[in-house]
């Protein structure tokens, strides 16, 4: 195997694994989003509401 | 004379034959690693559709729930009394956005109108553009 090809198919591999670094990122940013909203919508029952007994 | 030439054709066939044997390996060879690199990239394309499926699954969603709430406390403002239909339908919500379900509750369905039900009627007038 050439130098060239190895270093095709190093870059190939960091490539692969940077993609799957930004999904995993990308999950993770929108399931913090989730949880912000749940925290505000509670915040807002419980401001309409009252706070609960439990 | 035929001692002579079995002499000389044998060398020749052994040869022909490892060819054709050097050959096959080789096609065998080539051919597993074909079907190697065929699976890898299949796999690697399971897998990120595998993340991309999980993203949008995994994610849990409380805008309707945010929507359905919004609609619960303008339709009893300044307050939702004990005993109503509101308030019933206000602490099923919190119990569900506390236990972690991004679920409407069912008592709640009055207040839980999708987008299907929009109609042009019920759209705001269009503003004109007026050109100096």
């Amino acid at each position: 195997m050439t130098e060239s090809v190895k270093s095709a198919a190093v870059a190939g591999f960091e490539l692969l694994t940077a993609g799957l670094e930004m999904i995993t990122a990308n999950l993770r940013l929108r399931q913090a989003k989730a949880e912000a909203d749940r925290a505000a919508l509670l915040q807002k029952l419980n401001t309409a509401l009252g706070p609960s007994k439990d | 004379m035929l001692t002579w030439a079995l002499g000389k054709a044998a060398p020749c066939c052994c040869g022909v034959a490892s060819l054709i044997m050097l050959t096959r390996q080789s096609d065998i060879a080539a051919i597993v690693g074909l079907f190697l690199r065929v699976g890898a990239a299949v796999g690697v394309f399971l897998l990120l559709g595998a993340l991309i499926l999980a993203e949008a699954g995994c994610v849990k969603q409380w805008a309707p729930l945010d929507a359905v709430t919004d609609r619960v406390l303008a339709s009893c403002s300044p307050r939702c009394a004990v005993g109503t239909a509101q308030h019933r339908c206000l602490t099923e919500l919190r119990a569900n956005v506390s236990a972690n379900v991004d679920q409407v509750p069912t008592i709640c369905s009055p207040w839980n109108t999708s987008i299907s039900g929009f109609t042009p009627s019920n759209e705001a007038p269009k503003q004109e553009i007026v050109k100096p």
